[in-house]
């Protein structure tokens, strides 16, 4: 396998992305709290809490929905095969899980240093009830964690966008159609129904809520799966037209 | 040259022809080198597999001759070979279809020695 | 090296787009792949260089299955209609990717020449380009490729003279100081033909004819003269179609005339008359 150019292509693709989502964020999580401290007629009140984890989830996702096309139309066209594809893929958006989880590891604190703000700090410390007693507690549990939640996301990203890639053009609105109709009525539905609910609450506590470390593990493992079904989808994928 | 893709002449031949006519000429001098199989094919856009069959010809005619290492070279007496070989091809590719052609049309031996006579003529006139 | 076609089929919906196809590009040598539109001709290249897969069959080079295989890959290069760079990537950054995926085969310095010689400008971007200057782009990536096997889809679409010369004068060029399987689909027979070593026609998802430039050139011949004579000499030959102008009649034919033709020109057919007999249809040959 010659891995080593498309990675590299996909990840300073991906790391470029990273650059200039990181310093909008930065720049709006430190320097507006900032701001509205020396004017004070803003009268703005900042929650830094769990700030970074937001953004960068939602960003890991959509780079996962993204970096699917362009890999394998390079490789396919730059002789790699579908599988150097699909590996180097998703080897470059474990790094920018990797860069993004370090990045908020070291600045969630530090902002909350700098804004003052510090009070308990984000998800892993709300949702495992881990109240830090200084800015860096947890620090390596945490990084960790992160890491975890954003492979996952972004495998769900990279496994809806392989499926999204393979349908013909009619179904890919009714797939993403269904898939929004899931999170947003089958989800609340399926929560009315008793049965279902306990079902998922039980899992959810057991899997997920219990501890961070058993999450970092249902995490890696849903990444694996997606990866497979990825893999299955892209193994014979041709290469669009446009 | 010019190379006719349309010609019923397979290209080899006329490439053939061409490097024949280019001696003849002087334009590739006895004794010196003539370009390579790639300067002719890139100058006239035809492969240099069709090139090189032409070259053999010239070849076999020991018209050309290869110096291992260098090239093709223009063989001594090459100009001189390629003029018998048109001597003796004359008659047959001008005399016979000008014979041809003016019994079609009925003329008599007469007519046509005139007509020759008158071309050459205007021809002399042209060249002083 | 040998890159072989394992009898090939490709379904897209009804249509066959390729029916049990096999073939073999083996010494460097420039092949013409000619067809008419919808004939396979870019769902053949499309397969044998991985981007889409075949129903059956199965494309190897020295024996080994291709798919799957980086380093089988990566000695071929397609350079088709579809524009695979990203629109916004500047040329000279194309350049550079090409550069690490194809490393040592590929050379900068001649990418750099060709796109100099087509007067394309490095600092635009893609996107930015005409149709006709996106292909120049991409046939200079190919032009500048030195692998075993450099296939080109249509690469003087939408070029003008010119440029079309200039892209003959550098694949020879380049072909002369680096033999290797250039394969050359395109509907300019004519003008492509004399740098054609060995032609491949395909029809109708098969192959109809696979012969070197020299056997296709004695591969059928014209007979013209009056109609009741030409129909005379030519019955028991095999035609290929026929054409009047009035009462003079010019049949095609498979072979030479073997019989008399006294009165009547016989004479070879170039490969686009040939190409034009054999793959049209009947309603065309009617008229």
């Amino acid at each position: 396998m010659m891995l080593k150019a498309p990675f590299r292509k996909a990840a300073l693709n991906n790391l470029f992305a990273v650059a200039i989502f990181y310093s909008f964020i930065v720049l709006f999580m430190i320097v507006l709290p900032l701001l509205a401290k020396v004017i004070p007629s803003w009268n703005i009140h900042m929650n830094v809490n769990g700030g970074y984890e937001s953004f960068s989830m939602i960003f890991m996702f959509v780079l996962g929905l993204t970096c699917v096309k362009d890999n394998l139309k390079a490789c396919a066209v730059f002789g790699r095969s579908r599988n150097t594809a699909l590996i180097t893929g998703i080897m470059a958006l474990g790094t920018v899980a990797a860069v993004l989880a370090v990045l908020d590891s070291v600045f969630t604190p530090v902002t909350s240093i700098i804004t003052g703000g510090f009070s308990s700090s984000g998800l892993m410390n709300m949702i495992y009830n881990m109240i830090p007693e200084k800015p860096f507690s947890y620090f390596g549990t945490y990084l960790v964690w992160r890491l975890c939640l954003y492979c996952g996301i972004t495998m769900l990203g990279f496994l809806l966008s392989s499926i999204n890639y393979r349908l013909p053009k009619v179904w890919r609105l009714v797939f993403w159609i269904g898939f929004g109709l899931l999170l947003l009525v089958g989800i609340p539905l399926s929560v009315d129904n008793m049965a279902i609910a306990t079902v998922l609450a039980r899992f959810l506590d057991f899997a997920i809520a219990s501890s961070p470390w058993r999450f970092d593990v249902t995490m890696v493992v849903c990444s694996a799966i997606a990866a497979v079904l990825a893999w299955l989808i892209q193994r014979r994928a041709p290469v669009d037209r446009s | 040259m010019e190379i006719n893709n349309e010609s019923q002449i397979p290209i080899f031949m006329q490439v053939a022809d061409a490097l024949r006519d280019a001696i003849f000429t002087g334009a590739f001098g006895e004794d010196t080198q003539i370009p390579s199989t790639t300067e002719i094919s890139i100058a006239y856009r035809i492969n240099p597999a069709t090139v090189l069959k032409g070259m053999n010809l010239l070849v076999e005619e020991q018209l050309i001759a290869k110096r291992r290492g260098v090239g093709m070279f223009v063989s001594i007496g090459a100009r001189e070979r390629i003029k018998e070989m048109r001597y003796s091809e004359f008659s047959k590719n001008y005399i016979k279809p000008l014979v041809l052609e003016a019994r079609k049309l009925e003329l008599t031996d007469e007519q046509i020695a005139a007509l020759i006579k008158k071309e050459m003529k205007t021809d002399d006139t042209k060249s002083e | 090296m040998t890159l072989s076609l394992n009898k090939i089929t490709k379904t897209f919906g009804e249509v066959k787009a390729l029916n049990n196809v096999s073939l073999e590009f083996t010494e460097p040598m420039i092949y013409g792949l000619l067809g008419r539109n919808g004939a396979g001709k870019t769902t053949l290249l499309n397969i044998i260089n991985g981007r889409i897969f075949p129903d059956s069959g199965e494309v190897l080079m020295d024996g080994i299955p291709v798919a799957d295989r980086d380093e089988l890959l990566s000695k071929m290069h397609l350079m088709g209609e579809v524009n695979y760079y990203d629109d916004d990537l500047k040329l000279k950054d194309a350049i550079k990717t090409v550069d690490g995926f194809y490393g040592e085969a590929f050379i900068v310095a001649e990418a750099h020449r060709y796109a100099k010689l087509f007067e394309l400008d490095e600092t635009k971007k893609i996107g930015k380009l005409s149709t006709g200057y996106k292909s120049i782009f991409k046939c200079c990536i190919a032009l500048a490729l030195d692998v075993p096997f450099v296939f080109f889809d249509e690469p003087v679409l939408g070029l003008d003279a010119n440029h079309r010369d200039l892209f003959y004068k550098l694949l020879i060029e380049d072909y002369s100081r680096k033999p290797k399987v250039i394969v050359l689909s395109t509907h300019l027979i004519e003008e492509a033909s004399p740098i054609i070593e060995k032609f491949v026609i395909i029809k109708q998802g098969r192959i109809l004819l696979e012969k070197s430039a020299e056997s296709l050139a004695q591969y059928a011949s014209s007979v013209t003269g009056p109609k009741e004579k030409v129909e005379q000499a030519v019955s028991g030959c095999q035609i290929l179609g026929r054409s009047f102008i009035g009462a003079l009649e010019t049949a095609y034919i498979v072979g030479k005339l073997s019989g008399t033709c006294d009165g009547l020109t016989v004479q070879n057919i170039d490969a686009q008359r040939l190409f034009i007999e054999l793959t049209n249809t009947d309603k065309e040959a009617s008229l």
